[in-house]
């Protein structure tokens, strides 16, 4: 055998390389399965024989990549983290526009993308207020193409968190994620462009712990205020 | 944009909540993992359920990956594997055994193209050194995630003897692997 090699082990450790390959593949009854990881977790050699075994056998599922469908990545955020991503959100906001509202709804768009960046203009500010005791200030910086948040009032209850809300108009919320333990929060916004963010909403509600788990807010707004040059 | 050069710093930044480390993460592996449930259950639907379900896994069990030692693409690996093949005995459950040809096709897969690329790859050398009739048994509890119960009726062995044989064919696997 060769050295610093996950098989090895000293004599009477035959059947438990079988055993640790049995477990690997799944084939061990419940009792068994349950007395092999209670082994595990106090022997580090049997761990070494279950990886060396996990290493060999996964050799046989491997194969050529084949891509995932993207609708696949955006369940998996929509059923971790509750919400439609940016991306989606502001692709619907576009599409929303131009069918509902035809050309002049077109030309508004070519205004905010094209012409109001023109304006020299690389930051927009918000002031959060509500009636809450709830407050937060806002820049956002388009060479950067974030959003920088900061608490400057109130803080959630123990175990929960505040959430910060992008309104763009007619659409619902998307979350921009929950300010830290620090009252911070920092959010990339490259997918829209600045024009479109002029004049949208942020907005601040309290939630579970890690972000509303619905994908919508569940608690009511604390403090809003609109995206405007400074 | 984002891929995932060290995927253990990955795994690691996931496990502290870094929803950029599970898209860099996502973005790097997912294409492996898919192939994997693709191949397993034979089923374009069911394979993309099973790829939702393996990476809200990994996103919930960053934390512990760690524990047994496993290198981090051995456990991504792993942890697709092993709900791929519970869906299958899922499925086999609930068909009453009847219509368990979808992991068929893995087993043909083993035999076909993927072989001619996996050649070099030191589990499969060693497998072709077995038996064919002890490889079999191998692949199907691995790939199909069959269980002991379920070799001895297809293999016409009492369910003891199918053990001992199958323990007997990993003590030659392991020696030819660590040779």
């Amino acid at each position: 055998m060769k050295a610093g090699d996950p098989f090895a082990s000293g004599s009477g450790r035959g059947d438990d390389s079988a055993l640790a390959a049995e477990y690997a593949m799944g084939l061990l009854d419940i009792a068994e399965a349950q007395n092999f990881e209670d082994r595990m977790t106090r022997d580090p050699t049997l761990c070494a024989l279950y990886a060396g075994w996990c290493e060999s056998l996964v050799q046989m599922v491997e194969g050529p990549d084949i891509e995932a469908p993207a609708r696949v990545k955006s369940m998996i955020d929509r059923r971790l983290f509750g919400h439609r991503s940016l991306v989606e959100q502001f692709g619907r906001w576009v599409l929303g526009a131009l069918l509902g509202a035809g050309a002049a709804a077109a030309v508004l768009i070519v205004t905010m993308v094209y012409i109001l960046p023109a304006l020299n203009q690389t930051e927009l500010h918000a002031e959060l207020e509500g009636e809450a005791n709830v407050s937060a200030s806002a820049r956002y910086d388009s060479r950067t193409q974030q959003l920088a948040a900061a608490q400057t009032e109130g803080a959630p209850q123990v175990g929960r968190d505040y959430e910060l809300w992008l309104f763009l108009a007619g659409e619902i919320p998307v979350s921009l994620g929950v300010f830290d333990a620090g009252g911070r929060l920092v959010a990339d916004l490259s997918v829209v462009p600045m024009g479109v963010l002029m004049g949208a909403t942020l907005a601040i509600s309290e939630e579970p712990d890690r972000g509303s788990p619905t994908g919508a807010p569940t608690g009511e707004m604390l403090a809003s205020g609109a995206l405007a040059a400074p | 944009m984002n891929d995932c050069d060290d995927i253990e710093d990955c795994i690691a930044r996931c496990a502290l909540g870094d929803r950029a480390a599970f898209d860099a993460l996502y973005a790097s592996t997912s294409a492996k993992l898919f192939s994997i449930c693709l191949r397993i259950l034979n089923d374009r639907p069911a394979a993309e359920e099973a790829l939702q379900e393996i990476y809200i896994q990994v996103w919930t069990n960053a934390v512990s990956y760690r524990v047994h030692g496993l290198s981090p693409m051995t456990w991504l690996l792993t942890v697709a594997r092993n709900h791929a093949t519970d869906r299958l005995r899922a499925r086999r459950a609930a068909s009453d055994g009847v219509g368990t040809t979808a992991g068929d096709d893995a087993l043909d897969w083993i035999a076909g193209e993927h072989d001619a690329q996996c050649r070099t790859a030191v589990l499969h050398t060693c497998m072709s050194e077995l038996p064919v009739d002890r490889v079999e048994p191998i692949e199907r509890a691995y790939l199909m995630g069959e269980t002991y119960e379920e070799l001895s009726a297809l293999f016409r062995q009492p369910k003891d003897a199918m053990r001992v044989q199958l323990q007997q064919t990993l003590v030659s696997l392991r020696t030819c692997l660590t040779r």
